[in-house]
């Protein structure tokens, strides 16, 4: 199957920030890449409450929504401060090369 | 008795029912407005009508905060209409949405305020604060309506997400709007924890 590949950003500038986010329109999604307990993640940034922007709290650890306070796992994305809230965040597969991140998905899903 | 009277228009790439949306999304108040509003709970709403009592911070004099009870009601299909008595004086702002092309709408904002007595001295300090106020709100709710009209032309769905499959997640469809728009639970969240929440509501009147 045909994967798509797209940078997202270096790794020298995600040290440098908490999170980087990205649109990426091939996928017709927001993708946020962050580093938690010192391993990276790629996931959907679009809250599935009502599609508000999802970032990443250094200090508390968790993804949280700037709109209406949903907090998500940082490594499962499901939502951890409303229990019947059962839609999470998609997670990425994402690939290093020379010093980028990649995401990577198959071009039919 | 003195009246102020002031309209603001403005223009934004949404479509009037992502705005009305936008308006009766009152969890978004504890967050995003989380500036103005220090404090904000839901006394009663049902399908057209909210009674809110909020804390508000007064924009450029943040230590002075006053408390509000304000009725927000749905006039008609793209008109809102809130009735406060902020500072005692009693208030009537009106919301307007107008669609006036594809994905385009016209917001009108009219706030009225009644000065009776001695507080007719207040008046230069209310018309010095209101577009103050509308400016800042507008900033803050801009960000929301813009991003809310791109992810229903995804196809987004509420308490869903995206369509799994790319191929989806396109629509070209009106975006709907539909009260009450659906809620976060009642026990984690913050508008409705007032204990006097919807008191004595009733499904149905008969």
């Amino acid at each position: 199957m045909k994967k798509f590949k797209k940078k997202i950003c270096t790794i020298s500038h995600l040290e440098k920030n908490n999170y980087i986010k990205k649109w990426v329109n091939e996928w017709k999604d927001e993708v946020i890449i962050f580093r938690h307990n010192g391993k990276i993640y790629a996931k959907s940034s679009i809250c599935p409450h009502f599609g508000g922007p999802i970032v990443y709290n250094t200090e508390k650890k968790y993804l949280e929504c700037y709109w209406h306070g949903l907090q998500f796992s940082a490594e499962n994305g499901k939502c951890s401060n409303q229990k019947t809230f059962l839609a999470c965040l998609d997670s990425y597969n994402f690939e290093l090369k020379n010093k980028n991140i990649y995401i990577i998905k198959n071009e039919n899903s | 008795m003195k009246i102020l009277d002031v309209t603001y228009k403005r223009k934004v790439d949404c479509s009037s029912n992502v705005c009305m949306w936008n308006h009766w999304d009152h969890d978004h108040i504890n967050y995003t407005h989380e500036g103005i509003y220090n404090e904000s709970q839901i006394f009663y709403e049902d399908d057209r009508v909210v009674l809110f009592f909020h804390k508000l911070s007064v924009p450029l004099i943040p230590f002075l905060k006053v408390g509000t009870l304000d009725m927000t009601a749905l006039k008609d299909k793209n008109t809102v209409v809130t009735y406060g008595f902020q500072f005692g004086i009693p208030s009537l702002s009106t919301a307007k949405y107008t669609d006036i092309g594809k994905d385009k709408c016209l917001v009108e904002v009219n706030y009225k305020f009644k000065f009776t007595g001695l507080k007719i001295i207040l008046y230069p300090l209310i018309k010095y604060l209101i577009p103050k106020w509308n400016e800042r709100t507008w900033q803050e709710d801009l960000p929301l309506k813009l991003r809310r009209h791109k992810v229903k032309k995804m196809n987004f769905k509420d308490f869903v997400g995206l369509p799994k499959k790319k191929k989806d997640r396109r629509f070209n469809g009106k975006t709907d709007f539909k009260l009450p728009i659906s809620r976060l639970k009642k026990a984690d969240n913050k508008l409705t924890k007032h204990p006097f929440y919807n008191f004595g509501k009733k499904k149905k009147i008969s």
